[in-house]
């Protein structure tokens, strides 16, 4: 029963195995396609923009970064002369606008008085003039300008804001806020970028700095410059990649000229692409498996260790009982067969003995003597004969004893009033501590008593040299019904412990023990279906274990115990 | 004059001439049957036999089978079973089919003896009351 018990379970398990093994498969197979198509996809796109901004700025960043070199310089031969001639400014500015410069600025600030300013994107170029001298008193530290709304629908705008203002140095702000940039899907939500620059009054530029924030990321870089008038600064401000140029140009003493060009490529690389996820979920899929194989292996091990163990402890009581049955039956055919002869062998013996008894000739001889003691032997050892082969009888028996309702515990103790008088020549004490509630069971009450006698004289036995004494326990679990019978005696050694239920092993010396009491007793609890199990500790004491199946409730107690 | 008509039942040739032997030195009037069917057609030429010794094991008709039929056909002729069996079953069988005792072989010749005797005690003493009883029943119809 145990065994397709378990062969069930195994199938079972290693077809569930199998399936969520298989299952894995596919998943990991579409985490690598799906992650291969989006790693694709963004390549793809990702090279789309970058030949995008490779046409940028090859074309008109360069255009641009070109065309305010020359421009600026021709711009600063007449800004002293012009610079209040809107008109050229528009027209010089306007050359810097071109729709495919996506985003870019230009404003030409006038430190002096008024800034002059073009931002990028429409054609159509318009400009804000605003005289920041004027408005210095009023608001010194929060001078904004304003300087493009450009139609209302666009989103450039610079603002530059004269933040002090001394003798000898003036610090500008420009701010340049997108809120929402060209119709380029990859661009961020948001955009922010502002720079710095702190100048002299000649128009020097000291030094640079920027700060830009993409989907409120923040990315700052300075630089340090020397500006020249007149001449012409490019100073590429980035942070990991993440870059925008600034142009400028200081023309005169309250001039200036700034440019700006973002490189938009490196804002692609600063979004997360969907392939990361994928490849975190495939990563995820991945570590899942490999938890997951790492869990099938450990319980596929432990199953098969468990398995082992279990099928090991079956072996050996299968082999025991094998063995017990072969050799129970040679036991029975050689009883029966032997038995006849020794009892012919033994009336013999008795004839002569009454022949003997009436010869009157021999009679007070020493022949007669010798005679009269060798019958005696013959016949003293013909019962001998008859006390193994009927040991060996019961114990090949078949279990066709009649089967009654046993009360185990009430058996028990029984057995240990029976051996109480043999337990205290021994100096043996026996302690009982039994379970009230194990149930009867339906059992052969003499093969039962066989049983408990024989390891009660055995415990009692191992004990009779030094005394000592037997702990008789039973108690009830889900596997059955347990009795252990625990003695302080002198043990066993490993090397009989697994040839005690062996017929005609005995350590009892020649004529004092059969060696079958305990095959007896194993072939009793084997056809119960219960097991007998010994272990032992030499020098320290022997316990025997049996275990009994539970009785079968009828369908009749377990409505009781419901209700 | 014996002690009692034994008729001695078992496959065993060498067994029963040696028991034969030895029964009859002492004092029992011995009758052998080498099977379950020799030993009905014997007592069926001998009614007088007043214990038979019958052993369990014989091939044919075996000793329980023998029994029954004995027992069916002389009611009072007792039965002691000698077993090779030493199991209490086969003893409780025989005994429920009315067999006065039963031995293990090999028996001891002292115990053999004493059973033996007891079954004939047994026997003559209710042939005795059945003997009065008739005599009763004689003497009542006489008297009527």
């Amino acid at each position: 029963m145990k065994i397709t018990g378990l062969s069930f379970l195994g199938t079972t398990g290693k077809f569930f195995f199998l399936i969520l093994g298989l299952s894995l498969v596919p998943v990991l197979f579409s985490g690598i396609f799906l992650y291969y198509l989006d790693f694709r996809e963004t390549k793809i796109r990702h090279d789309e923009l970058a030949r995008q901004n490779a046409y940028f700025q090859a074309q008109n960043l360069n255009d641009l970064i070109s065309k305010i070199r020359t421009d600026l310089h021709l711009l600063a031969d007449m800004a002293e002369t012009r610079i209040h001639d809107h008109e050229f400014i528009n027209q010089l500015i306007s050359g810097y606008v071109s729709p495919q410069v996506i985003v870019s600025g230009v404003a030409v600030v006038s430190l002096g008085g008024e800034v002059l300013a073009r931002t990028g994107q429409t054609p159509k170029a318009e400009s804000i003039t605003w005289d920041i001298s004027q408005m210095e008193g009023s608001r010194r530290k929060e001078c904004f300008a304003f300087l493009s709304k450009l139609n209302g629908q666009q989103w450039n705008m610079i603002m530059v804001q004269r933040m002090m203002s001394d003798s000898e140095t003036m610090f500008l702000k420009a701010f340049l806020p997108v809120e929402s940039i060209m119709p380029v899907k990859s661009l961020p939500g948001s955009f922010l970028a502002r720079w710095s620059a702190l100048m002299d009054h000649q128009g020097n530029v000291l030094s640079l700095g920027g700060t830009w924030s993409i989907d409120e990321k923040l990315f700052q870089d300075y630089a340090t410059l020397s500006f020249e008038r007149d001449r012409l600064v490019e100073a590429e401000i980035n942070d990991n990649g993440h870059s925008f140029q600034v142009f400028m140009m200081p023309v005169a003493q309250n001039l200036m000229i700034l440019g700006l060009a973002f490189d938009f490529y490196d804002f692609t690389t600063g979004r997360e692409p969907l392939g990361t996820a994928i490849l975190i979920l495939a990563a995820g899929w991945i570590l899942i498996m490999i938890l997951v194989s790492y869990l099938i292996a450990q319980r596929g091990a432990d199953y098969l260790a468990r398995r082992e163990v279990c099928l090991q402890a079956m072996n050996e009581q299968v082999v025991e009982a094998g063995k017990m049955a072969s050799i129970g039956e040679l036991a029975s055919g050689i009883a029966h067969e032997i038995n006849n002869p020794v009892a012919i062998m033994v009336e013999e013996a008795g004839w002569m003995q009454d022949l003997l008894e009436d010869d009157t000739q021999l009679a007070g001889t020493k022949n007669f003597e010798e005679l009269s003691r060798s019958l005696r032997q013959i016949r003293q050892q013909g019962r001998r004969c008859k006390d193994i082969t009927y040991k060996l009888l019961s114990f090949a028996r078949k279990s066709d004893s009649r089967i009654q309702e046993v009360d185990l515990n009430a058996l028990v103790q029984e057995i240990a009033a029976i051996s109480e008088k043999r337990a205290k020549y021994a100096g043996v004490k026996i302690n009982m501590d039994l379970d009230p509630s194990i149930p009867s069971i339906q059992t052969s009450s003499t093969e039962m008593q066989q049983v408990f006698l024989n390891i009660v004289n055995n415990s009692i036995d191992a004990m009779e040299r030094k005394g000592g004494e037997l702990t008789i326990s039973s108690k009830q679990d889900s596997e059955g019904i347990h009795f252990r019978f625990s003695d302080t005696g002198e043990g066993i050694p490993k090397a009989n412990l697994g040839k005690i239920f062996d017929p005609f092993f005995t350590t009892k010396p020649v004529g004092k023990g059969t060696g079958l009491g305990l095959s007896i007793c194993f072939a009793i609890i084997q056809n119960l279906g219960g097991k007998i199990i010994v272990t032992s500790q030499p020098g320290q004491g022997t316990t025997f274990h049996i275990q009994l199946p539970c009785p079968e409730k009828k369908p009749g107690d377990i409505l009781i115990q419901t209700e | 004059m014996s002690l009692a008509k034994v008729l001695l039942v078992d496959d065993e040739v060498p067994f029963v001439e040696t028991m034969v032997k030895r029964l009859s030195r002492r004092d029992f009037d011995l009758l052998t049957a080498y099977s379950g069917q020799e030993a009905l057609d014997v007592m069926e030429r001998d009614p007088r036999v007043d214990v038979v010794i019958l052993d369990v094991k014989m091939p044919g008709i075996d000793g329980i089978e023998t029994l029954k039929e004995i027992k069916l056909r002389y009611p009072l002729v007792e039965v002691i079973m000698l077993t090779a069996h030493a199991t209490v079953e086969s003893a409780i069988d025989g005994m429920k089919l009315g067999a006065f005792d039963y031995l293990m072989k090999p028996a001891e010749m002292d115990q053999l003896v004493d059973k033996v005797k007891r079954a004939e005690n047994i026997k003559r003493h209710k042939e005795e009351r059945i003997a009065e009883a008739q005599a009763m029943d004689i003497y009542h119809r006489r008297g009527d």
